[in-house]
């Protein structure tokens, strides 16, 4: 929310091609930029596919008419420069087809219901169902760093898009190219990641 | 009916408010009458509203933010 008072002010020098204000914006936007080439190329050119989507934004600045937002617009660049890099490595992989090649977390929810679809056992008992309490822990704020860095790719960008920066889910679909269906089964899939992490920390204390 | 599995499976869609008028009733009742899933379903809605409350991927640091414009506007002027 943040960003975007920052990027309104910036607007005008980012289309004159100021230096100073373009730093901001990569400061700003790099990491999540990075996290949707990853979903869409893959770690080993992600990395490569933002220096060209830096240049790119770069040419294009002067141009940006502000019809969308300048984050949905950033991105919308970054997809376009991945899908580019996937059709030359000629290895093009559509998002929709990786999607159930991560079955593990629903497997681990299937394995909580009996065959006749009742819950096994109660879900646990938490010692909170207070946000703001859990966010205070620090060993879990750590154990979560760490299960959002093993997430799929795809999963990760939606959440980072979804539940991190609070964007419409359907601006998500546009981004990736995914239908609304998948979007929230790869997002539905990494709230559940996290879920069993505070589930576990709730009953054990640790991770 | 609903089993517990389906509802533990469209949770999400239906706080995204993504379930169809039916969908939604027969979400509605389950839950109206299952402790086991109105417990599910409100470890998730903890679980996003502490997503939603997690700072967002750290921004870079002036150095490698300084590095990559150098870089972009190297690139753009050879073009
Ligand atoms: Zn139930």
């Amino acid at each position: 929310m943040l960003h975007k008072a920052q990027d309104e002010e910036d607007i005008d020098a980012l289309r004159r091609g100021d230096r100073a204000a373009f730093t901001r914006l990569v400061q700003r936007y790099h990491r999540p930029m990075l996290v949707i080439a990853r979903a869409i190329v893959g770690d080993v050119w992600a990395e490569e596919v933002l220096q060209e989507a830096w240049v790119s934004i770069n040419r294009a600045l002067p141009r940006f008419e502000g019809r969308s937002s300048l984050q949905t617009w950033l991105y919308t660049i970054v997809r376009n420069e991945a899908r580019t890099r996937l059709s030359k490595e000629s290895r093009y992989v559509s998002l929709e087809s990786t999607i159930g090649s991560h079955e593990d977390t629903i497997e681990s929810l299937n394995m909580q219901f009996k065959k006749d679809g009742h819950w096994q056992n109660s879900p646990a008992n938490w010692h909170t169902d207070s946000p703001l309490q859990l966010l205070e822990q620090t060993q879990l704020r750590q154990c979560i760093d760490r299960t959002l860095s093993t997430l799929s790719a795809d999963q990760c960008a939606v959440f980072t898009m979804r539940d991190l920066q609070q964007m419409d889910l359907q601006e998500i679909c546009n981004i990736l190219e995914l239908s609304s269906s998948n979007v929230r089964v790869l997002l539905h899939r990494a709230r559940l990641s996290l879920m069993q992490v505070i589930d576990r920390y709730q009953e054990t204390g640790t991770c | 009916m609903l089993s517990c599995r389906d509802l533990a499976e469209k949770a999400s869609d239906h706080i995204e408010k993504k379930l169809s008028f039916r969908e939604a009733l027969s979400y509605r009742l389950h839950l109206f009458l299952c402790g086991y899933c109105r417990k599910f379903v409100r470890h998730l809605k903890t679980t996003i509203e502490f997503g939603q409350r997690l700072p967002e991927p750290e921004p870079l640091s002036d150095e490698e933010a300084e590095k990559i414009a150098a870089q972009t506007f190297e690139k753009s002027d050879q073009e």
